[in-house]
């Protein structure tokens, strides 16, 4: 039973530094998603936009 | 009307040889080749503007040359640019070894000093990249992030430069900083324009400081290159393996007004065919033949520090090199 229990808490402390991890990588992340969807569409003159 | 010498008639040198003598205004093209029969046969199919020269590195410029244009093995171009600053001529090298263009930038001070512009990395990345990261710079109000992506290598000079530069550990640039990065790796899948689509590419260091030059104070800056397949692997092989497509993604990312945003550009070509364009523009920007694609200025600069992006795009569309913008939402 006391074995049991060590498991099971240590199982949650991977889980909560886990989530806490994650949590930091989001919060600090890159600021942004390049655009993934969509299509190439050809530069024309004179502004090339 | 200008004379330029153009040094290397391999994949690139040909296809520079091509645009130049085909530009009004370059009268005479003399070609140098460090194989004879190469320049020969390169020279013979340029027609009358072209010329064969008996040159090389380490020795006086002929004589009448306006710009002297590079299209050499690694190494190679940093004697044939301190040739051009002995002889007070602007110089325009197509280079993507990092070592070469680190010692070409090393001689910035002796360019400014002799009031010539030495024009760095005027090829597919770095060149047209540090064009496209600066006509996109243009677009924003500040730029705080570029990642430029290139697959292919334009001729075995660059195939090898491509080997040499996957096989160091890579750097990018943090805070106008080159820093290597601790280990190899970063592999990441870039989207290029289609038929070359989505490949792996990892990061380089070749040409970032050159970034700088397109947008100072730049906080952070990646290159990328693709590890192309081994022609010998392939079959039935091809006569001609490293006349592949070459691809290239430029990602801006910027701020306008409070909005912080990405642009993506894109081309695709014959690596060769777009780095001997590139390279052929520039050589006749700096001659004066093409006088609205660069601003130049004493000393040595990556493209993205001297041309007019516009003009140069221009330029390039009308001699077939086409630049595509990626038009998407981005998906969280």
């Amino acid at each position: 039973m006391l074995r049991a229990m060590r498991a099971f808490r240590r199982g949650l402390i991977v889980v909560g530094a886990a989530a806490i991890a994650g949590l930091l990588m989001r919060v600090r992340g890159k600021g942004g998603v390049p655009p993934t969807n969509g299509g190439w569409r050809e530069l024309e003159a004179p502004d090339f936009r | 009307m200008s004379t330029v010498l153009l040094v290397g008639a391999g994949a690139v040198g040909a296809r520079a040889a091509r645009q130049l003598v085909e530009t009004t205004g370059i009268s005479r093209l003399l070609i140098a080749d460090a194989r004879p029969a190469r320049a020969a046969e390169v020279g013979a199919a340029m027609g009358e503007r072209a010329e064969i020269v008996d040159w090389q590195p380490g020795n006086t410029l002929p004589d009448g040359v306006d710009v002297v244009a590079c299209a050499v093995p690694a190494g190679d171009d940093v004697t044939i640019v301190r040739d051009a600053l002995d002889a007070g001529v602007p110089c325009v090298s197509a280079s993507d070894d990092t070592a070469t263009i680190q010692e070409l930038l090393e001689l910035h001070s002796a360019a400014r000093d002799t009031g010539v512009c030495v024009v760095i990395g005027a090829g597919l990345a770095p060149g047209l990249s540090d064009v496209l990261v600066r006509h996109a710079a243009d677009s924003f109000d500040a730029v705080d992030d570029v990642n430029v992506a290139r697959w292919g290598a334009a001729g075995e000079a660059s195939a090898s430069s491509v080997r040499v530069a996957l096989g160091d550990r890579g750097a990018e640039l943090r805070d106008g900083t080159v820093v290597e990065l601790r280990k190899r790796g970063g592999e990441e899948l870039v989207w290029f324009p289609n038929p070359v689509d989505a490949r792996p590419c990892e990061p380089v260091g070749n040409g970032l400081e050159l970034l700088t030059h397109a947008v100072p104070k730049l906080a952070r800056g990646t290159i990328r290159f693709g590890r192309a397949d081994k022609p010998a692997r392939s079959w039935p092989r091809r006569s001609d393996p490293m006349n592949e497509w070459g691809a290239l993604r430029v990602e801006v990312w910027g701020r306008r007004g409070p909005a912080r945003e990405p642009v993506v550009f894109g081309a695709i070509d014959r690596t060769a065919t777009a780095t001997g364009t590139v390279l052929a523009i520039t050589a006749a920007g700096l001659a004066g033949a093409l006088p609205t694609v660069l601003v130049p200025r004493a000393g040595g600069f990556g493209l993205g520090g001297v041309v007019e992006p516009r003009a140069f795009l221009a330029e390039l569309a009308r001699r077939g090199v086409k630049v595509a913008i990626f038009e998407g939402v981005p998906v969280a």
